[in-house]
């Protein structure tokens, strides 16, 4: 006798999608997707101290950006199953659909080749798809579910992670101090990658910073001020500790610490308030570490592109010509993107940096509504920095902008020009002359310098680190005086606290009001510099040997790098740094002292142990 | 040559490319090894 056999399966094929079939397994996809990565975003981040470039409200911006990749696709699929009157297969639409959402989730997985991201996709989403359709009602019911939970969860979730951020200042602000009667308002303005050799301020010979060459005669101006690390992220984090860039710990991967004191807590407690209005969002945003103590802290901006941005397929090359092909006059991108298909995703998931106009508006709406107590504000701005693209014409100001140094030259004239609104709107409200106003640059550009081209945190070359310092505190520091001897941007910190009424030692560093005083420089920090190891070198990076450290005093450069070598340049007459002295007996005596100059700044033997890329 | 990450396919890529080719094609594949299988099996 032979055994019942089992009922046979109603092939899944044959079960055809409907017109909602079409949208719920949209919506669906786009959840599962969004949940994953905003999953992945969270545990790098919080579990792993990972940099994941994402704005705060991730949550509900990657559910939008999935959302609107993924109903993009429902159209003409809708569309064809109205055609072809319900005869393509549920099968079919929900393993496209589990597909793209599979995908999108292995694009995360950066170590795959894209086309074996693709397969891998494809085989997960026809498994998904041939799942759902086996039992069509049941598939269809729990498609739905996913839907509508995850809308709701990923929605409220995005919503609750930004709530404190968006609608907590007044508490913040209620909860500080009277600050002192005679506290000054104090405004750092940060010129990303602007290098002091471009600005005529310096000497330069094009007219790149009109306004501040006519602020220098209200100002005390730093003609030697040096970075203390070459790109945002170190020297950010330097700026606002007063700890060297390896100490403080933020490098290409992670923030920096979290115990370390920050000028916005320490300003905090003299009843300031503070806003951050950062253009590198990626470098400089909350990530970082720097926006705590902040009582306002603004970074990735919120757009309908941002949120496109958000998801996975949008970061692939194909993904960013789609977007940029609906631009005006970039068209071609569309056909780029459909004919040769890229899918690699871009590494660096930055957000558009903001024009530095932007950055002032955003400041001064801000300052509207604080009210009269004094303030601490950062302005970031990014107009300079590559791909060197700044607005209003500004690009074809220097040569007709025919080389990109041309329009490098451009994004410092027009941050030059929006610093020039800052001041004058500040001198109609009346609060120009009780505010201080520091103009510095996180670290410079190199322009093919060692054979290093349109580049920075690879290096600890002169190019790099020679930032511009300009401070106008009115009955502070003296107007129309330059000082010729060198300064960190380490003192930055303690120059913050200190003008904030905070007494010396509060935060490491020694503050350049000494400096300002005297003329005199023999009190301040000594200058170091520090380079983190590269992540992915290019193989003319000096960073690929590891990490790099250096010293300046008022004759030497010195330089040591990764792998042990080390140079010396009589940079003072030596400006381009080709003639290493290091062997010569000369030299070898000052390397010496400066080694043991490093040793000390950093409280390390020699040469300084690794600590994480430093 | 410059040879980094970027440029080389890690053996992750390979197991991915197998995987998603076996799941796409799985009731194909299940049926030629059946069939296989059958073949060389022996029929009492």
């Amino acid at each position: 006798m032979t055994e019942p056999r089992p009922p046979i399966p109603t092939p899944a094929r044959r079960v055809p999608a409907g017109l909602a079939d079409v949208w719920w397994l949209a919506i669906a996809g786009a959840v599962v997707a969004a949940a994953i990565h905003v999953a992945y975003t969270e545990i790098s981040f919080r579990l792993f101290d990972r940099f994941t470039w994402v704005n705060r409200e991730f949550a509900w911006l990657a559910l939008g950006g999935y959302l609107a990749s993924f109903l993009a696709f429902a159209v003409p699929i809708a569309a064809l199953v109205l055609v072809l009157r319900r005869r393509i297969s549920l099968r079919v639409v929900a393993s496209f659909f589990a597909a793209l959402s599979a995908f999108a989730a292995i694009l995360l997985y950066q170590k795959i080749h894209p086309y074996a991201q693709l397969a891998l996709g494809i085989g997960v989403g026809v498994q998904v798809g041939a799942w759902i359709a086996r039992d069509a009602a049941r598939g269809m019911r729990r498609v739905r579910a996913i839907a509508l939970v995850g809308v709701l969860s990923l929605g409220l979730a995005g919503l609750a992670a930004g709530a404190r951020h968006r609608f907590g200042e007044p508490g913040r602000l209620a909860a500080l101090p009277t600050p002192a009667a005679d506290a000054p308002n104090i405004v750092l303005l940060i010129m990303d990658t602007v290098r002091a050799a471009n600005m005529s301020l310096y000497g330069y010979a094009r007219a790149t910073t009109p306004v501040l060459d006519a602020l220098a005669h209200e100002s005390t101006v730093f003609d030697w001020a040096f970075s203390a690390a070459p790109w945002t992220a170190p020297s950010h984090a330097s700026m606002m500790t007063g700890v060297w860039p390896s100490e403080a710990g933020a490098d290409f991967l992670g923030p920096m610490h979290d115990s370390l004191p920050t000028v916005a807590e320490q300003l905090a407690k003299r009843g300031y308030a503070s806003g951050g209005f950062m253009a590198n969002t990626g470098y400089a945003g909350y990530q970082v570490g720097i926006a705590r103590g902040f009582t306002h802290y603004e970074d990735y901006p919120f757009s309908f592109e941002q949120a496109l941005w958000s998801t996975t397929l949008a970061q692939t090359g194909s993904g960013r010509n789609l977007m940029d092909g609906l631009k005006p006059g970039q068209r071609w991108r569309l056909r780029q993107a459909i004919l040769r298909p890229n899918f690699h995703t871009i590494r660096v998931r930055r957000a558009e940096a903001q024009p530095a106009a932007h950055i002032a508006r955003n400041f001064f709406a801000w300052r509207d509504a604080i009210g009269p107590r004094p303030y601490f504000a950062m302005l970031n701005f990014m107009d300079a920095h590559e791909p060197y693209e700044p607005p209003d014409g500004f690009s074809k100001r220097f040569n007709g902008g025919k080389e990109p140094m041309d329009h490098y030259d451009g994004g410092i004239a027009y941050e030059d020009s929006v610093i020039g609104t800052i001041v004058s709107r500040l001198r109609e409200r009346g609060e120009l002359d009780r505010t201080v106003i520091i103009v510095v640059a996180d670290h410079g550009e190199q322009w093919g310098e060692h054979g290093l081209a349109s580049s920075h945190a690879n290096s600890l070359y002169m190019p790099l680190l020679h930032v511009p310092l300009l401070v106008r505190a009115p009955g502070r520091a003296t107007a129309g005086q330059r000082i010729s001897s060198i300064v960190s941007l380490r003192d930055i910190a303690a120059t913050l606290v200190d003008l904030g009424g905070a007494p010396p030692g509060t935060l490491p560093g020694v503050s350049l009001a000494n400096a300002w005083s005297s003329g005199r420089t023999d009190k301040q920090s000594p200058v170091v510099a520090e380079a983190c190891a590269a992540v992915n070198p290019l193989p003319t990076d000096p960073t690929r040997l590891g990490p790099i450290k250096g010293s300046l005093d008022s004759t030497w450069h010195y330089i040591h790098y990764g792998d042990g070598s080390e140079a010396l340049y009589a940079w003072r007459t030596d400006r381009e740094e080709l003639d290493n002295r290091a062997a010569t007996p000369e030299g070898r005596a000052v390397v010496e002292r400066h080694r043991a100059a490093i040793g000390r700044a950093l409280g390390t033997g020699w040469p300084p142990p690794r600590r994480g890329l430093f | 040559m410059y040879i980094g990450p970027d440029s080389l396919m890690p053996l992750a890529s390979v197991f991915a490319a197998i995987a998603g080719f076996f799941l796409m094609f799985w009731r194909r594949v299940v049926g030629a090894v059946k069939l296989i299988a059958s073949k060389f099996s022996t029929k009492h």
